[in-house]
């Protein structure tokens, strides 16, 4: 574009270049450096002073001295009992039945099975360490929102899926698969009628898991997880288990070929003892309840990472609710009915050996039912709630999400002392923070005794969907 | 850059927040600032758990709601918000404005409030019992995070949570005793040099501004011309490089302190504007010799887009005065570090005949870039150019490695032309001339 050069003039010397190439070369090589070798520095100041993926969990659990820290329990050292110290100070002691080996080898029987259908990814993908992390990694939430562990049924073969419903079946027993299989019905529904997006909803995106491998001497959990259900079943761990249990189901109801109500018998076990209950004004519990209190937390993409020391159950005597031991038998025989309704979600080996432990006349007299909204727990907001020294069994009716002006269910059965096999009562899951900066657990925290480490316990958000 | 940091400033918020979509009891969050003498806090209520609290529809929502419901939410906060020092002593709570938001579409109703410890009380340590919505709704969860302490170095980043309320259990202890204003100090310095390092922007500006920096008008005007002598080149770099501190150093102070508030969006667009005249000026003379001018001047506007980023700290008092120079340090040393890194090849390059090439290219390249921020910053249209320069913007090294070859390249043909045309005699090997 120009016809004119730039002619080299000779006021720019040698010793000018000399030296302009020596500072070129000294930056180049500074930069060089920053920008490959200074990672970890570019670490620290991108991340601005080690905030990095820190909205974890924090510790902190009330103040009040209510948190009910689970604590270590005989350190399983006393033939397969632990413990959980409840809030009055009692502790609870759970146990492993022996009555429930011969399922528990059907179960390790079934899930060989299903490996062998999967592919080699699948195969490594279904089995995960038995750490608290993997363990609590369910949610209530559509499985878009808060991965789950495992293979998704939906990614099986044809092979595979019959094996997995298999498994289901010896593992959850009758009531329990046909609520696995109505579940997913009603999650296909929210897709097919609903319009709700395939990504999140869906009967496929079901996924089987084992966190600990599958044996027939070590301790491990079979998880069953999708959106509306998760089953963590604990095999050989220092208590027989079935907890936590998760169930949900958005629409509460449909038809197709023929009618559906997935939750019909838990929720009708649930108004028969309020109808009994209600005339008592204790059995109302004061406030509100929007969710389950003791559900998963879902902060940080994780589940249930409340579990161990920040769940809460509460003490005391007053404002729990009506004590089943007041009630008549009848109205005491629908209070089994209620805690069956959950319990029957796992094979009757082991769901026999827990209501043993949940319906003996001991436990009954410390067990409370209440509720709160509406007696018939058809409005948003209703609860009902079953607080035994073991057994817990919450039950929430909420606004719906595809369907809004419908409602949905949200239910939860925990165990005191036993959940996930009682295996991880002194473990506390890891936070995906690494500063130093959350100051956690201070005095006056609820937190385990001894201290966790930072930002480790607890925390977490909300009960969720 | 100020849209940056705020969609940044927003995704953090959704981070602590997130989850809460799809979500029929979506959680509080309380975003705290410790300050030196106090702490700043930001409630988010989830107007859905706000109404299952009171037990009825709250029916308008937006300002309508703020409007309608003032009164009643401030009076909740101040009734069921307690601070108190961990040995009991209770601090004061003063609630500021109300706005209504949205968070992972669940609307929520933000309160600012200031939580003042008694006298001979640290605010570095304290306990906060939330009953706001807890008092009523059993399962409601309440987030509390340290969005920043700068004492402690955070002053950006995701909001640390350092404890969650729920079922019997509202109260959260905060302990963050120890730390110190320099450490607050280094934070705010690396901040400042980040926001250099990624304010693809600013740097062009300054770069093409200095393109002619090596040049002297040629006699005939509107033109560049020779090289300038190494001195002058320095000088000139000197000239234009202080200039520009010197005026941003003044708004982004007037803007952090308060003094000046200029709306982001038309600084934003002149920060573009300024990118396009200082390319017209590397292209033909427009204003020669007068750079410094010219980098002072549109340095107060980039000072204010600085200063945009520090007013996000929430800092206050002397605090404030400490950012406000760790801030600008922070700028003037990666700047320094940036330029002296790419000045000397340019000044070498500039002694080849190549670069007069160069530099059209160069300009050329960031009149398209700077054409493509106005049209985003002015127009609202969608800008293709950004995710390539921030994508180039990310390898520095590789950047400075091609400028460096380039130089080599240059100087060899010019030598090799310049042997050709003493051998003139010679047949030609083919150089054209």
């Amino acid at each position: 574009m120009t016809k004119r050069r730039y002619e080299r003039t000779d006021t720019a010397g040698r010793r000018d270049e000399f030296w302009l190439t020596a500072a070129g070369i000294a930056g180049l090589t500074l930069t060089g450096f920053v920008a490959c070798g200074g990672n970890d520095s570019s670490a620290g100041t991108g991340g601005s002073a080690g905030t990095a993926g820190s909205v974890a969990a924090g510790a902190t659990g009330g103040s009040g001295g209510t948190a009910a820290g689970t604590t270590n329990g005989g350190t399983g050292g006393t033939s397969g009992s632990a413990g959980a110290e409840g809030g009055t100070g009692t502790t609870v002691a759970c146990s492993a039945d022996s009555s429930t080996a011969a399922n528990m080898e059907a179960v390790v029987a079934a899930a060989t099975e299903l490996v062998s259908k999967l592919t080699a990814d699948q195969q490594s993908t279904i089995q995960l360490d038995a750490t608290i992390d993997n363990v609590e990694q369910w949610s209530n939430l559509p499985t878009s929102a808060i991965a789950r562990n495992g293979v998704m049924l939906g990614d099986m073969s044809a092979d595979a899926q019959t094996a997995a419903v298999a498994l289901v079946a010896v593992a959850a027993g009758d009531t329990g698969s046909t609520l696995f299989s109505e579940l997913r019905a009603a999650d296909e529904y929210l897709v097919t009628n609903g319009n709700a997006d395939s990504n999140s909803y869906g009967e496929g995106r079901y996924y089987i898991a084992f966190v600990g491998v599958p044996s027939t001497t070590s301790s491990w959990t079979l998880q069953v997880a999708g959106h509306h259900l998760a089953y963590n079943f604990t095999y050989n761990g220092a208590c027989t288990s079935a907890t936590p249990l998760f169930d949900g189901v958005e629409p509460t109801t449909w038809t197709d070929t023929t009618d559906h109500a997935p939750l019909e018998t838990q929720r009708a076990a649930a108004v028969a003892v309020i109808a009994a209950i209600a005339g008592d004004p204790t059995s109302l519990l004061s406030g509100t309840y929007s969710d389950i209190v003791n559900g998963p937390t879902n902060a940080n993409g994780k589940g249930d990472s409340h579990y161990p020391s920040g769940l809460t159950y509460p003490t005391g005597t007053s404002g729990r609710g009506v004590l089943v031991g007041s009630l008549s038998t009848d109205d005491q025989q629908l209070v089994k009915t209620a805690i069956e309704a959950w319990v029957h979600n796992v094979a009757d080996p082991i769901a026999n050996a827990l209501l043993a432990e949940y319906e003996s006349d001991d436990a009954l007299a410390a067990t409370y039912v209440a509720y709160s909204g509406a007696t018939d727990l058809t409005t948003k907001n209703s609860y009902f709630r079953v607080d035994g020294p073991r057994v817990w069994i919450e039950y929430t009716i909420q606004g719906g999400i595809v369907y809004p002006s419908r409602v949905h269910y949200h239910t939860i059965w925990r165990d005191k002392a036993a959940d996930y096999g009682a295996e991880y009562v002194d473990a506390e899951p890891s936070t995906d923070t690494s500063t130093a900066g959350t100051s956690s657990g201070g005095p006056g925290s609820g937190g385990p005794p001894g201290g966790s480490p930072p930002g480790a316990a607890a925390g977490g958000a909300p009960a969720g969907l | 850059v100020k849209r940056v940091w705020l969609l940044f400033a927003l995704l953090l918020v959704d981070l602590v927040t997130r989850s809460a979509a799809a979500h029929p009891a979506p959680h509080s969050v309380i975003l705290l600032d410790l300050r030196a003498h106090d702490v700043g806090a930001e409630l988010r209520l989830p107007v859905p758990e706000l109404e299952a609290a009171l037990g009825r529809d709250l029916r308008s929502e937006g300002s309508a709601l703020i409007e309608r419901e003032r009164s009643l939410l401030r009076a909740m906060v101040l009734r069921d918000l307690h601070v108190g020092s961990l040995d009991g002593a209770a601090w004061t709570i003063e609630v500021g404005p109300l706005a209504s938001a949205t968070d992972s579409g669940v609307p929520v109703v933000v309160v600012e409030a200031t939580f003042t410890p008694p006298a001979a009380h640290a605010p570095g340590a304290f306990e906060i019992v939330d009953d706001v919505i807890g008092r009523r709704v059993q399962n409601h969860n309440a987030w509390i995070a340290v969005r920043s302490d700068f004492a402690r170095g955070v002053v950006t980043g995701e909001p640390q949570v350092v404890g969650v309320t729920g079922y019997l259990r509202h109260t959260v202890v905060v302990n963050r005793t120890g730390g110190s204003s320099f450490r607050g100090f280094q934070a705010i310095l690396r901040l400042g040099m980040q926001h250099i390092a990624e304010g693809t922007d600013h740097l062009l500006f300054l770069l093409t501004l200095l393109l002619p920096a090596p040049l002297v008008v040629a006699t005939r005007r509107r033109r560049w011309g020779a090289v300038a002598s190494t001195r002058a080149t320095f000088a000139s770099l000197l000239r234009v490089v202080t200039a520009f501190s010197v005026g941003h150093s003044l708004t982004l102070a007037a803007g952090s302190l308060g003094w000046l508030r200029l709306p982001s969006s038309p600084v934003e667009t002149f920060i573009a504007l300024s990118i396009l005249v200082s390319a017209a000026h590397a292209l033909v003379p427009l204003f020669p010799r007068h750079e410094a001018w010219i980098a002072g001047a549109f340095g107060f506007v980039h000072g204010a887009a600085f200063a945009g980023a520090l007013a996000d700290l929430h800092l206050e008092g002397g605090r404030l005065a400490l950012a406000l120079l760790g801030f600008n340090l922070g700028i003037e040393s990666m700047q320094l570090v940036i330029v002296g890194a790419a000045f000397p090849w340019l000044v070498l390059l500039a002694r080849t005949n190549w670069y007069s090439a160069f530099r059209t290219f160069s300009a050329f390249t960031a009149i398209i870039a700077a054409l493509g921020w106005l049209g985003q910053r002015a127009l609202g249209l969608r800008n293709p150019i950004e995710p390539v320069l921030t994508g180039v913007a990310a390898h520095p090294a590789v950047l400075l490695a091609s400028l460096a070859s380039l130089v080599c390249l240059a100087r060899l043909a010019s030598s090799r032309a310049a042997a050709d045309s003493d051998q003139s005699a010679r047949p030609s090997n083919g150089v054209a001339h």
